[in-house]
């Protein structure tokens, strides 16, 4: 497993950075805590700050990725095993173009996160993934990221037997 | 591992609870919740693990070596982290793998342990 | 003291804590992930600006929220690494005070990224005061926002207090379960730590110090 780039780790200042952004170990208690206290609190507006805090984080960090791949089919898939070599699950993008598509997440960590935690929540959880399939489809695509939704349509914190993601390139 | 027992206890788990302990000779393993799909099993023994345990890990998949700590991982299987000198290791199992086979995985590796522990190999260890 | 913060960072970080090929990244009895710096910060403060703006008086009950958060990270990672067979192989042989249990687990988040930390005093069982340089919640703040009025790393700063709950409050070294009960007596006990953030890069201060220290119940 190789990310697109390796992450820079300056010891002496306790910085990791990849495409100059920086990386932060966290656990997944802390993760699904932190997003169930932000769906807690904003109700039904939490997913669109979920998802776009997403697709801008992702959007940033694999900004020239399109450069080092041989086609934006290949920086899709290294942006997939940039996501699986973080931690994330491990993505199949191969339902992806530049018209948008389909998306599936096998081991989601938000979702086992969730689950672990509290068992099955009623709808699908994985806002930050659908953020990060819309980051990486508008920079391997050189799409205006405006043009580019993501949702999950399936989650295996919702009781489906895999995450599964709709794409939509407007 | 006592497969059925664990498994009415893990209808009502939550994430690190105990579900299952069982002594394999002098090695003692502890099964704890993970998740739907996986547990997580601590093999503890009250001496250090025997240089020859590590050999035998080595054989079975990727090893990633620190100072006074080791990685084994097994592509489609587990990860088993170990601190040999604590007599203590933690083996998580990969998702794909189903519940009654992590079970007999952990067991397996125990059983390894306390037959390297059996023939005094843990003597091995310099002070 | 016997800890060896330098061997804990190199050997932390040169554990090659990345993705297997499920994705996943099993490490300290946890799923860790190597996350966004930017979508932490892009949810926390957003949410504390949509409080905010629906009415102000919710400012203290929105960084309430995100305090808690950092208190449930605290007990789950911190105490789940304080627990670890990492911790075993890498950490416990260089204890040999409680007070050490503090140093070893800032040593190892100092391979985390999130900045560094450093133990500018501790008071065993009382106070903890804690320097942190390259925050990455004010680094991020300033990116993104002037110069705050107030405190901003809510993850660094209830992150300290939960540490000093775990040694002091709820005695890590005895190895407890980390169940919601446990949480919950630790963190609900009148005398239980707070942290307050003194100095706050976000608000313009060189860099950012926790003060903790007990309620007075």
């Amino acid at each position: 497993m190789s990310f697109h780039l390796a992450p820079k780790a300056d010891l002496e200042r306790g910085i990791t950075t990849v495409g100059g952004r920086r990386l932060v170990f966290h656990c997944h208690h802390y993760n699904v805590f932190l997003q169930r206290t932000i769906e807690d609190a904003l109700q039904e507006r939490a997913p669109a700050l979920l998802v776009a805090a997403g697709m801008e984080a992702s959007r940033s960090m694999l900004q020239g990725l399109e450069n080092d791949a041989k086609s934006a089919a290949d920086a899709l898939e290294l942006a997939a095993d940039t996501f699986a070599a973080q931690g994330f699950g491990r993505l199949d993008v191969r339902g992806l173009g530049e018209g948008g598509g389909r998306a599936t997440l096998d081991h989601s960590h938000y979702a086992v996160g969730w689950v672990s935690r509290w068992g099955k929540r009623p709808t699908p959880g994985c806002f930050f993934v659908a953020g990060f399939l819309s980051g990486a489809v508008a920079v391997a695509y050189r799409l205006a990221p405006e043009r580019v939704t993501s949702r999950e349509t399936e989650c295996v914190a919702a009781g489906d037997e895999r995450c599964s993601f709709r794409v939509e390139v407007w | 591992m006592n497969v059925e027992a664990s498994e009415d206890r893990r209808s009502f788990a939550s994430y690190g609870q105990v579900l299952d302990v069982v002594d394999v000779g002098r090695v003692r393993i502890t099964r704890r919740y993970g998740c739907i799909r996986r547990d997580q099993f601590e093999i503890v023994t009250k001496e250090p693990f025997p240089p020859a345990f590590r050999d035998w890990l080595t054989s079975r998949g990727e090893l990633r070596e620190r100072p006074a700590l080791y990685v084994i991982e097994v592509p489609g299987a587990f990860q088993l982290t170990v601190a040999p000198r604590a007599g203590r290791a933690i083996l998580m199992p990969r998702l794909a793998t189903d519940l009654t086979w992590q079970a007999k995985a952990a067991r397996e590796i125990a059983e390894t342990l306390d037959s390297m522990l059996d023939q005094g190999s843990c003597l091995a260890i310099p002070p | 003291m016997a800890i060896d913060e330098r061997v804990i960072v190199e050997t932390v970080a040169g554990m090659g804590l990345a993705g297997n090929e499920e994705g996943l990244i099993p490490a300290f009895g946890l799923y860790l992930t190597n996350h966004y710096a930017d979508f932490y910060n892009r949810i926390s403060f957003g949410v504390l600006r949509a409080l905010v703006r629906e009415n102000p008086e919710l400012t203290e009950d929105a960084i309430a929220l995100l305090t808690e958060a950092a208190h449930v990270c605290a007990f789950h990672t911190f105490g789940g690494i304080m627990a670890s067979v990492e911790w075993d192989g890498l950490v416990q042989p260089m204890i040999e005070s409680r007070e050490d249990w503090v140093h070893g687990m800032i040593a190892v988040v100092n391979a985390f990224g999130w900045g560094r930390f450093r133990v500018a005093e501790l008071l065993p069982g009382e106070r903890l005061v804690v320097e942190l340089r390259d925050s990455y919640e004010s680094s991020g703040y300033l990116e993104s926002y002037p110069r705050a009025d107030g405190p901003r790393c809510f993850l660094a700063n209830g992150g300290m207090a939960g540490l000093m709950n775990l040694l002091y409050q709820g005695d890590i070294t005895r190895r407890p379960a980390l169940t919601e009960e446990l949480y919950r007596e630790v963190f609900s006990h009148p005398r239980s730590f707070r942290s307050r953030e003194r100095l706050c890069a976000a608000k313009g201060d060189s860099h950012c110090e926790f003060v903790v220290e007990r309620m007075q119940g």
